[in-house]
């Protein structure tokens, strides 16, 4: 018949959750049950989950796959996370993606940046790298430890010193540079952090790619209001961090601009 | 009736005919590309487009989105590709994918929408909504929808320049809605659409009570669906022409309200970016819904449902 619905590849799915656990105070890690997700994304990706009582659903990049499975990261600040992390084992959630344009992967020695809640993808990528044979290494910063259980080539800051090297990053940044001599970095985390990792390797003449983030309304590509404005010769052109991104080159940012 | 005849679910709008009466919104659907992995896109009424204007258009600074209760305020400013970049880039997907599309079109000037008209025409574009409402633009949108003799002055001069079905889009911020309605059709529109999002503001005050984050822009979504039924009821009767409502429907019980205060199709607009699959799930709900109730025309069930003045 003919009103059959087709092409439902990105979903909505509706998934099963398979642990909800803590990784600190305020950082939760959630894994679903999903084949086709699972299957298909990408370091850098991200789903679109509806949470209750919310008009819009919140995006989150994945964390990493395994099997049929794939886990979130995500830090509880507002209704939505709140919602994530009353979900329960058994309990499901509607959920569209994988969306977006993830990292792109080479054969290159990479140091790999992710801060807070953006170690998510950056996990997902380290675990990527690490099958794919490639010389990397891991720097994960947060305010306080989050324990995402990666200790191989895994250099953790916290600013409160509860676990690796305290400080931020921007005391330590170059030191590990100058030590691993990075061909690539991947970065993800808040702006400034982003911005500081950007504009430093750009001295060093050493390419960046980080995944942006912004609120979206429709996280598909149709709404525009998640643009930013992008470096493109000589003049500046808006691109949809949804639908373009999250992931661009660390030098067409305007990291000046607020993002 | 069988079970086994499907109904008759397409609408009439001027010489538009659509296989049903389930449109999605000008900005909640991009040129529908975006829409394929999660749809067959050809299987909903029509889409209306992302606003297009003579040249393209950056739109405005961030902040441009910001959810509110049961709601989104949108400062968007019709970012677009342009007139002649949708008829070269966009125009040829949608004929390709048998996607039924209405153009919706936007102009700072009555010269301007004179001038998108004419290429409408000239490229066969078979139906066009004229967008008179953006509240997100500084000059034109808005304000030709705010007064009658300006509303008429744009409706007519267009419908001069273009022979197809003409949908005239009104803003709910208006003090009569039922003149403005009356003045769209006298001015030679095949249909109204209404409404589109409201002018709201809102305001995050923060602990320190300074550099409060403000957005003033359209509010969408359901809260302002009571106000979408209410203009739609008060226009239906002063006006002979078809009216395709829109407002915060959701869900299949939304859209028969639109039906009962008068509108003979919809419009889903920012539930698209909630349930990306929406409009095809509404197509399959309105079939089935008809076939249980053995409905064999979409005018008998809008018939049963319409509310007596």
């Amino acid at each position: 018949m003919q009103l059959k619905t087709q092409n439902k590849i990105k979903g909505p799915h509706i998934v099963e959750v398979l642990s909800n656990i803590k990784l600190s105070d305020d950082t939760w890690k959630l894994t679903f049950q999903n084949q086709e997700i699972a299957e298909n994304a990408k370091p850098g990706q991200f789903v679109s989950i509806l949470c209750e009582d919310l008009l819009l659903r919140r995006p989150f990049s994945v964390a990493n796959t395994i099997n049929n499975s794939f886990e979130i990261i995500y830090k509880v600040k507002g209704k939505g996370t709140k919602y994530l992390s009353s979900l329960r084992n058994g309990e499901s959630a509607d959920i569209i993606g994988p969306m977006g344009n993830g990292f792109t992967i080479e054969n290159k020695n990479s140091l790999l940046i992710g801060c807070g809640v953006g170690i998510a993808p950056i996990n997902f990528l380290s675990n990527i790298l690490e099958k794919s044979g490639i010389k990397h290494s891991f720097v994960a910063c947060s305010q306080t430890f989050i324990n995402t259980g990666i200790t191989e080539n895994q250099v953790i800051i916290t600013e409160d010193g509860s676990a690796g090297l305290e400080g931020r990053l921007d005391q330590h940044l170059k030191k590990i540079i100058n030590e691993v001599k990075p061909e690539k970095i991947y970065t993800c985390g808040p702006n400034p952090a982003m911005a500081y990792v950007s504009l430093t390797a750009e001295k060093y003449e050493i390419s960046v790619e980080a995944a942006l983030e912004r609120d979206f309304a429709c996280g598909t590509g149709v709404c525009m209001g998640c643009v930013i404005q992008i470096k493109d010769n000589n003049k500046t052109i808006n691109k949809r961090i949804c639908k373009d991104g999250p992931v661009f080159r660390g030098n067409e940012v305007l990291w000046q601009c607020p993002i | 009736m069988s079970n086994l005849i499907k109904p008759d679910i397409s609408v009439n709008i001027g010489r538009l005919k659509l296989k049903n009466p389930i449109l999605t919104a000008s900005g909640t659907f991009g040129y529908a590309d975006e829409y394929d992995d999660f749809m067959n896109v050809s299987n909903i009424g029509a889409i209306v487009t992302k606003g297009i204007t003579l040249n393209p258009k950056t739109g405005n600074p961030q902040p441009r989105i910001k959810e509110v209760k049961n709601g989104l305020i949108n400062s968007i400013g019709l970012e677009n590709v342009g007139i002649q970049d949708f008829i070269d880039k966009k125009l040829p997907a949608l004929k390709e994918n048998n996607i039924d599309f209405i153009l919706n079109i936007a102009g700072a000037s009555i010269e301007e929408y004179i001038e998108i008209a004419k290429i409408c025409q000239s490229n066969n574009i078979e139906t066009v909504e004229l967008n008179l409402s953006c509240p997100n633009v500084k000059s034109g949108c808005l304000e030709f929808g705010k007064d009658e003799k300006t509303l008429y002055k744009l409706v007519s001069e267009v419908r001069k320049n273009f022979d197809n079905t003409l949908i005239v889009k009104l803003s709910s911020n208006v003090s009569f809605p039922e003149k403005m309605a009356k003045t769209a059709e006298k001015g030679g529109a095949d249909a109204i659409s209404a409404i589109n999002t409201v002018k709201a503001m809102n305001i995050d005050i923060n602990k320190n009570l300074k550099g409060f984050k403000s957005i003033k822009g359209g509010l969408s979504g359901s809260c302002i669906k009571p106000l979408a039924l209410n203009f739609i009821y008060e226009i239906r009767q002063h006006i002979a022409i078809p009216i395709i409502g829109m407002g915060g429907i959701s869900c299949f019980q939304d859209m028969l309200e639109f039906f009962a205060v008068g509108a003979d199709a919809v419009q889903i607009g920012t539930a698209n970016f909630t349930h990306p699959d929406l409009s095809d799930t509404l197509v399959i709900e309105l079939n089935n819904f008809m076939k249980q109730q053995n409905y064999g025309s979409l005018a008998e069930l809008v018939r049963d449902l319409r509310y007596e003045y």
